[in-house]
């Protein structure tokens, strides 16, 4: 199943180039503010499921077209970016398997929204394309063997960092500002994208792509970071980790920019890009 | 006003007799069922509720604050915000770059809880006792004469962090965000009865014997430019909480059956409870080893 948000933040299902209203199937879930419908969703989907099911597939749709899709979850409670987990391995004396940052849930847009390259005195902002996993249980301790299973979805993300703020040994906090965490365009559910360790994943910049990529290439797989994130700390249904990218290239954003994530089985994820103040970014990474 | 969560995380006025009175009869109607949220949605309607609170309290005895559970009074704010450093402790010039992360917001435990420090091979894992700021409305670009009305109120908080486990290069902050690495208490003391945060004294213990002592006064960036600077960079929202960071000087390690208390002048005292189930140890005390940022920037460790 293909989940969305759109318009007031309904949730819906995408079928074809179709979207269906799932608030009828949902009950209680469709009556929660904005940002609560999605989590609850996904902690609830496993005994919802049949009831969606059977509403996606006897309710008319609307086209996909005519309505303004959002972040499928618009809102996570909590965001974590494993940073790196592609190219060289950390040392095997590293403390931890890999390492981690939060990005604030008010980060998060959706397809066709704007990166807004706010007024803060960066380096540059930089862009990478990366899979995102969205937690469906309470999450503690996993093992290799057992984590997938706790996965309700995957999406897109393009996670942007204002890199440069702050003390020389910098904290990301950069990865936090505001509308620095496109995602989108749906939620698949993991039984239907199947193996998460096959999917090319493309970053494009005005019709040009810059990275190109597949989940092959991790360091660890997905279920490597979640075992890694929750011997850290418990993740709940409608929590966020995002996987990694390629440390290169640096891929710098600039007003005007058209940016997508592409990957298999998931889709396309478009936004763009303003500078309100138009800066210029040396074309060469820092 | 001290707002308190208590027993099954209901809403409670702490009176200064030290008798908590239960004001859920006035913030039934606010629909609230999830306990996380219902901190941010009485502080979102504060002004609304506050004459009723008011009324419950003047009214009602309530019970002695040692026949109730107190539970964190914010236990999961929508972002928790931690300054990085943010204490002027050894004499320098000017003041370095003001910085911050983010820390889990679901690691926040109440008085009388336990901080279990997990099996990864931390070198030592220390307490950071610090004022915490708790936002009171949605803020983006607040300059710093603009700060206070946006701050709801403060509250005692140990940014419990475990030393070592920074990838090279890298000042990701994950050694702050086990479960449990955020004891918060015992209240939230309204913004009217803090008027001055930046004089406010802050203790700390280990098994009574006290560790940090510290006056708010030493902040690199005050708390109105803490909360300018946060808001110059994201969007706050009822309920975010920002530490304010701690002063290093005292800092020691926590370790295994080990008491924490800590105390900040006009909101209270509140006690946490430390278990390793690795049963590692440390020496006791001020901690003197190069861990301890204050060694390693070549300050002197603190012997009260």
């Amino acid at each position: 199943m293909r989940l969305v948000s759109y318009g007031d933040f309904t949730v819906g299902a995408l079928r074809g180039d179709e979207v269906v209203d799932l608030s009828p199937a949902i009950g209680n879930t469709a009556k929660l503010s904005w940002d609560e419908r999605l989590p609850a969703l996904a902690g609830a989907f496993a005994g919802s499921r049949a009831a969606i099911e059977g509403h996606l597939n006897s309710t008319k749709g609307a086209p996909l077209s005519s309505v303004r899709l959002r972040s499928p979850n618009p809102r996570p409670p909590k965001l974590l970016s494993a940073i790196g987990n592609y190219g060289d391995p950390l040392p095997p004396d590293s403390p931890l398997e890999v390492d981690f940052t939060f990005k604030s849930p008010e980060s998060v847009v959706g397809p066709g929204d704007s990166v807004i390259l706010s007024n803060v005195p960066a380096s540059g902002f930089e862009a990478e394309a990366t899979l995102a996993v969205v937690i469906g249980r309470d999450a503690k301790n996993l093992g290799d063997a057992d984590a997938l299973s706790y996965v309700f979805g995957y999406t897109a993300m393009l996670d942007v960092f204002a890199a440069g703020l702050g003390r020389p040994v910098g904290t990301f906090f950069g990865k936090s500002l505001d509308t620095l965490g496109p995602m989108g365009p749906c939620i698949v559910t993991a039984d239907e994208l199947g193996d998460p360790q096959n999917l090319r994943i493309r970053l494009i910049v005005n019709g040009e792509t810059k990275q190109d990529f597949n989940t092959k290439q991790m360091i660890l797989p997905v279920a490597g970071v979640l075992r890694a994130a929750t011997g850290i700390m418990t993740l709940h249904p409608g929590d966020v980790v995002t996987v990694g990218s390629p440390p290169e290239p640096k891929v710098l954003l600039k007003d005007g920019d058209q940016v997508s994530v592409e990957i298999d089985g998931i889709g396309r994820l478009d936004v763009s890009v303003s500078d309100p103040q138009r800066r210029s970014w040396p074309a060469a990474a820092r | 006003m001290k707002l308190v969560l208590f027993d099954d995380y209901r809403p409670g006025v702490l009176k200064d007799d030290g008798h908590v009175v239960d004001v859920s009869s006035a913030t039934a109607e606010l629909g609230v069922t999830n306990y996380r949220k219902l901190m941010p949605a009485i502080i979102e309607n504060f002004d609304r509720l506050r004459p009723a609170f008011e009324r419950l309290a003047a009214s009602e005895t309530g019970k002695p604050v040692s026949e109730v559970r107190l539970r964190a009074p914010n236990p999961a704010p929508p972002k928790l915000l931690a300054c990085f450093g943010n204490y002027t402790e050894v004499a320098k010039e000017g003041r370095a770059p003001q910085d911050m992360f983010l820390k889990s917001s679901d690691g926040v435990i109440g008085d009388g809880d336990t901080v279990e420090l997990p099996p990864h091979k931390a070198t030592v894992f220390h307490h950071e006792a610090e004022l915490g700021i708790v936002i009171g409305r949605r803020a983006k670009d607040l300059s710093p004469a603009e700060a206070a009305p946006a701050i709801f109120g403060y509250t005692c908080f140990v940014d419990v962090s475990a030393r070592g486990l920074s990838i090279a290069g890298s000042n990701s902050r994950m050694g702050k965000s086990f479960d449990g690495f955020g004891p918060m208490g015992p209240c939230i003391t309204t913004a009217d009865e803090i008027p001055d945060p930046n004089g406010l004294q802050v203790r700390f213990w280990v098994d009574g014997r006290l560790r940090q002592d510290y006056s708010t006064e030493g902040m690199e960036y005050s708390v109105p430019e803490v909360v300018s600077w946060a808001s110059r960079h994201l969007t706050l929202l009822p309920g975010d909480f920002i530490c304010c960071g701690t002063n290093h000087l005292g800092l020691g390690p926590l370790q295994e059956g080990e008491l924490g208390e800590m105390e900040i002048e006009r909101i209270g005292k509140f006690g946490f409870k430390v278990t390793d189930p690795s049963k590692r140890s440390w020496e006791v005390g001020v901690d003197t080893s190069p861990t301890n940022p204050i060694v390693r920037t070549g300050g002197q460790p603190y012997t009260p």
